[in-house]
């Protein structure tokens, strides 16, 4: 009897230790499970990077860059006024559900956005502003439809390029109701197959789909929120790709031949922050000095492992476009310090708050805050650090009396207005523009720029605007942090600047 | 005995009405917005502000907090806002049975190892058995379960499956929520062992703790029981040691232990946060984390009411499972127990 209880036993073991082979399906893991599949709700990354691969827009970006082209469009016009935008749809596309795209369904889509009386608007659109210029949507025929304005907008097709703007399927947006956000259909490459809420998202090739058909049939996306464990996991061979790494796994990621690391151009920023209401941040002198103080090389090389790049401007190079000359900032402790003489201290004692949450743009704020306390020690000044988690520290750098502070952007829309706009014009002085920063010549420079068409006078609007952004300094940019993704060997997938294609991805054979 | 039970089930409602006052008084002291953790803090502020308003944010706390016991007397625990159209019922409906599988599978190779080590340990009393034991127990106890969770990844992730609770190339409509029994009723003995694959890690890296304690409760219980007169009468009397140990020794040192793991089962529910965590298990823990970081006020309070209530009910079953264990124990109508 003691034998067959051990034969049991063994059985056991033998068949809990057995690894099932994982079918040729691409898993993906990343921090969290999705919200939301309604493109118009969506709100944070991890929405759009589903949403991105089952629903398509108007206008895109080319395979490799920030530029657009069409994609359900193929043609745009704009006319003399700039106020009345035209495009010219595609032909053969149909809809998940087998239904055919056309005209209609672009009006309804972005009906469903501006229209806050529409029956099947969204719960909430938190991109509703970048919709907001949009005055009506009209068909005319089924391959044409055409946007009225309520101004001339040079933003318009950056905000048409969104996720927010995903064209979806109105028949199935009125057949499931309360549930169309978890039972998305759209256009895409990928289909959804099936939602296990905090589990999996499993995504099936779109038999029908108008372009090329992607390589991999099904994409399995699971939330692994330690980025510990998800590298374990890709190590094993549990899953192909960890899209939220941490900087220190990079190095032993590309020493080990099973993995290997994807890196894009930084789409982001991370900067420091001054109260412009409150001193000695109201200080210029003091601004300046603090930015003089600061060595970005040091930095880049302390908090980023080498994996950011200096900044010279807060908008990324990426995204700037040498629209004007940036120069680098320059670092002298002397000169820093003979600024600070001319700053009425009443003690050496400042403060500076920080979230004590990872984000792209500063994975280890902690390390950055300490790196600013150690170099502002350098011109004399105690920098007094406090830490917030995220739910406070949105709160936090938008309170009046807040000090400096430790933030940072990732970009929507690959455009300096969306750098320019919420974090520094005064509209947004006291929300996302912390610093109160509102200067005549800088707003009216950056509104006059969402509105001008003409590319040339639009750079020289951005130069005026750099220009005095550089002399007044409300923030002080650091680095602009790469983008970077961990894969399997077994896999290969360039990432997109902008968006996160599933479509791209092979297996190696 | 029956009116003990009545009067125990009866103090449960105001003692979840104190829990709900607490928390709900304490997730609405952390600073933050609620109305940019739903809409986002790109989202215009008009838009953040009719959320505040449509959702009461703006008013006291005190009558927020009057309009949510309301509905929880209605039984309605809330909506997510972050997942748009989801109940809180609905929510906890699927993240509690993980849970308490992987609770229960913890429980299992907690009260299992802890007894065997913390008999072997009485038994063998200053040998080699007794110090590796008490060693191994010590080490159990002052091991954190983030650093242990991720030793036994590294360690055992290759031939056990770390993460989730189902093969990712799986998928099954629960039917009870437990995944051990669902596959079961589903007829699919693969996706059994597979679940049993990925429950074995996060199961023992939540079991050491309260392992650990079992074993040192069980060995000084053993102890004092060994040492008393009934047992030498048994052994002079010739009843053979295991007979001794096990049907004599080891029902009178129960009790010490029972309230012991009454306790752990509290306990483990609390440590589920971290392994759940870890392990990326779909359970109250990881879920209970999501809407801190969220601010999901209704999440959040219904969590803790749900995991609240079962605590109590299990502290009460174990209550009664002494009068099981030892019949001398009676309770009273008044709550106290006679022996």
């Amino acid at each position: 009897m003691r034998k067959v209880w051990i034969g049991v036993a063994l059985a056991c073991v033998w068949a809990v230790s057995c690894k099932p082979s994982t079918p040729d399906a691409l898993v993906w893991a990343r921090s969290a499970d999705s919200s939301t599949l309604d493109p118009g709700e969506i709100e944070w990354g991890e929405d759009a990077k589903i949403s991105q691969n089952i629903f398509e827009t108007l206008v895109t970006f080319k395979p490799d860059s920030v530029d657009l082209e069409g994609r359900l469009a193929t043609k745009w016009t704009l006319s003399d006024d700039g106020k009345t935008l035209s495009f010219d749809l595609r032909d053969g596309v149909t809809f998940h559900d087998g239904t055919t795209f056309d005209a209609g369904d672009v009006v309804f889509t972005f009906e469903r956005l501006i229209d806050s009386k529409h029956p099947n608007k969204p719960k909430q659109v938190p991109y509703a502003s970048n919709f907001s210029e949009i005055e009506s949507v009209k068909a005319e025929g089924e391959r044409k439809v055409v946007f009225t304005l309520k101004h001339p907008s040079a933003v318009i097709l950056w905000s048409l390029s969104l996720f927010g703007a995903g064209i979806v399927s109105p028949e199935a947006v009125k057949k499931h109701g309360d549930k169309w956000s978890t039972n998305p259909v759209g256009t895409g490459p990928y289909k959804l197959e099936r939602w296990e809420r905090d589990v999996k998202i499993v995504l099936q090739r779109h038999a029908g789909y108008w372009g090329a058909k992607p390589a991999i049939e099904r994409v399995i996306v699971v939330p692994v929120q330690s980025p510990q464990t998800a590298i374990q996991k890709l190590k094993q061979g549990e899953v192909h790709v960890v899209d939220h790494p941490t900087l220190a796994d990079i190095k032993p990621l590309q020493a080990d031949a099973a993995t290997k690391v994807d890196f894009e151009t930084s789409m982001n920023v991370c900067y420091i922050g001054f109260n412009m209401k409150k001193h000695p941040y109201s200080d210029r002198n003091f601004r300046q000095a603090v930015s003089l103080a600061l060595d970005r090389k040091s930095l880049n090389n302390l908090a980023y492992y080498d994996l950011a790049e200096p900044s010279s401007n807060i908008v990324p190079p990426a995204i700037w476009r040498d629209a004007a000359p940036s120069p680098a900032y320059e670092y002298g402790i002397e000169k820093a310090k003979d600024l600070l003489a001319k700053v009425k201290l009443e003690s050496k004692d400042v403060e500076l708050i920080h979230m004590t949450f990872g984000r792209p743009y500063v994975p280890e704020p902690q390390r950055v805050a300490e790196w600013v306390k150690d170099q502002l020690r350098k011109i004399g000044l105690e920098v007094k650090l406090t830490g917030y988690d995220k739910q406070a520290y949105t709160v936090k750098t938008k309170e009046p009396e807040h000090p400096m502070y430790l933030l940072g952007w990732n970009m929507d829309y690959p455009d300096p207005d969306n750098f320019f706009y919420p974090l520094l014009h005064g509209d947004n002085a006291g929300d996302l523009n912390g610093s109160f920063f509102n200067d005549a010549e800088f707003n009216d420079s950056v509104k006059k720029a969402q509105i001008e068409t003409d590319p040339i006078i639009r750079r020289a609007l951005y130069a005026k605007a750099y220009d005095r952004y550089r002399q007044e300094q409300p923030t002080i940019p650091l680095v602009h942090v790469r983008q970077l993704i961990a894969l399997s060997s077994r896999v290969s997938y360039n990432m997109h600047p902008a968006e996160y294609r599933f479509y791209d991805a092979t297996f190696v054979k | 005995m029956t009116a003990y039970v009545v009067r125990r089930l009866l103090m449960l409602p105001p003692l979840l009405l104190a829990v709900s006052f607490i928390v709900f008084i304490l997730i609405r002291s952390v600073p933050g917005d609620p109305a940019i953790a739903i809409a986002g803090e790109k989202a215009p502020l008009e838009l953040r502000e009719r959320i505040r308003h449509e959702r009461g944010f703006d008013r006291p706390v005190l009558v927020q907090y009057g309009i949510y016991v309301g509905r929880l007397a209605r039984g309605n625990l809330g909506t997510s806002y972050k997942r748009t159209g989801e109940t809180v019922a609905s929510e906890i409906r699927r993240r509690l049975p993980p849970t308490i599988e992987l609770t229960l599978a913890a429980m299992l190779i907690a009260v299992a190892g802890g007894l065997l080590f913390g008999i072997l340990s009485a038994v063998y009393k200053s040998t080699w058995v007794d110090y590796a034991s008490m060693t191994v127990a010590l080490a159990g106890v002052s091991v954190p379960i983030f650093w242990l969770g991720l030793l036994l990844l590294i360690a055992f992730g290759g031939v056990l499956a770390g993460g989730g609770n189902l093969g990712l190339h799986y998928s099954l409509d629960p039917v009870t929520g437990f995944l051990l029994i669902d596959t079961l009723l589903a007829g699919r003995p693969d996706m059994f062992l597979d679940a049993l694959r990925h429950l074995i890690l996060p199961a023992t890296a939540l079991a050491t703790i309260p392992m650990a304690m079992t074993a040192r409760i069980t060995r000084s219980s053993m102890l004092e029981v060994l040492g008393s007169d009934y047992i030498r009468t048994a052994r002079a009397k010739g009843l053979p040691w295991r007979s001794v140990v096990l049907r004599h020794a080891l029902r009178n040192a129960l009790i010490p232990i029972v309230t012991l793991v009454g306790l752990e089962f509290g306990y483990l529910l609390g440590g589920a946060v971290l392994t759940e965590t870890v392990f990326d298990w779909p359970g109250m823990g990881t879920y209970i984390l999501r809407a801190v970081r969220d601010t999901e006020y209704d999440s959040l309070g219904g969590a803790v009411l749900v995991l609240a209530t079962i605590f109590v009910v299990v502290n009460l079953a174990v209550d009664l499972l002494y009068a099981f264990i030892d019949p001398r124990i009676r309770y009273e109508s008044d709550g106290s127990s006679k022996a």
